[in-house]
């Protein structure tokens, strides 16, 4: 095997537990009508067909004739050490060659997750916010009366 | 110990059929999203084995970065895909366009 344990782990986790997961809701969310689609994909399956073959053979040539570099190992800037874990090797690196790096990718996610929240959310009818406008439109005369009540009466306003 | 050319086989596949998807399918933004993630899933394969027979950890550090990527790259797809749907009751982005010009 490749050895990369790590990176093996969170990719199965993170794609069978968060990105399958949101399409399947996703899919199950809309009531899809398949057959309408499938009808019209005749019309681009040349196309795509040729494209397709086109980058397979594309590929191909390239993984035939490619060949590394003569001075790969002298310019490798973190050879994987063995007797040392992955996950251990991946950490060496990742929280300090890579640091700006990590809290640049921790930055893209808060900003995926405050973009879908700010996209979804629906303005709830009876959710109670501010409204500037309206508080700096209001001035004392319409918003405060003096009134002088009688003992033992109520005020009527 | 399986050979490298398996790897970049594997990856090359993938990647093809992810571009296959795009072009085959006639506008559903759902399929054009997986067809995206399966394009990034072969460039991380294709990451970690360069890194794996080249015996340099940089390319499963990248690899990391790349699954971050893509993960924002679904939610916000799929929030996007969600705020379509309640406006149009569709996902197919090709039939009668709003924006003809």
């Amino acid at each position: 095997m490749l050895g990369a344990e790590l990176l093996a782990m969170s990719l199965v986790i993170v794609y069978v537990g968060a990105v399958a997961v949101l399409f399947l809701f996703v899919v199950m969310m809309f009531d899809l009508h398949l057959g309408v689609i499938k009808q019209e994909a005749s019309r681009y399956k040349s196309i795509g067909i040729l494209v397709g073959l086109v980058l397979v053979v594309e590929l191909g040539f390239l993984y035939m004739n490619w060949q590394s570099a003569s001075n790969t190992h002298e310019i490798l800037s973190h050879p994987i050490t063995p007797g040392r874990t992955n996950a251990h090797a991946i950490g060496d690196i990742l929280y300090t060659d890579y640091f700006f790096v990590f809290q640049l990718a921790g930055l893209v996610l808060l900003v995926a997750i405050i973009g879908a929240i700010v996209l979804t959310l629906k303005d709830q009818a009876t959710s109670k916010r501010q409204s500037i406008s309206r508080q700096l439109q209001r001035n004392p005369q319409d918003a405060v009366t003096l009134v002088n009540p009688e003992k033992g009466k109520g005020v009527r306003l | 110990m399986i050979e490298m050319s398996y790897y970049l086989i594997l990856a090359a596949a993938l990647f093809s059929t992810g571009v296959v998807g795009i072009f085959l399918n006639t506008g559903n933004i759902i399929v054009i999203l997986m067809s995206i993630e399966i394009m990034l899933l072969a460039v991380n394969i294709n990451f970690v084995t360069f890194s794996s027979f080249l015996n340099d950890l940089v390319g499963q550090v990248f690899s990391i970065f790349i699954l971050t990527i893509a993960a924002a790259e679904a939610a916000i797809g799929l929030a996007i895909l969600v705020v379509y749907f309640r406006r149009r009751q569709t996902v197919n982005i090709l039939q009668d366009q709003e924006l003809k010009g």
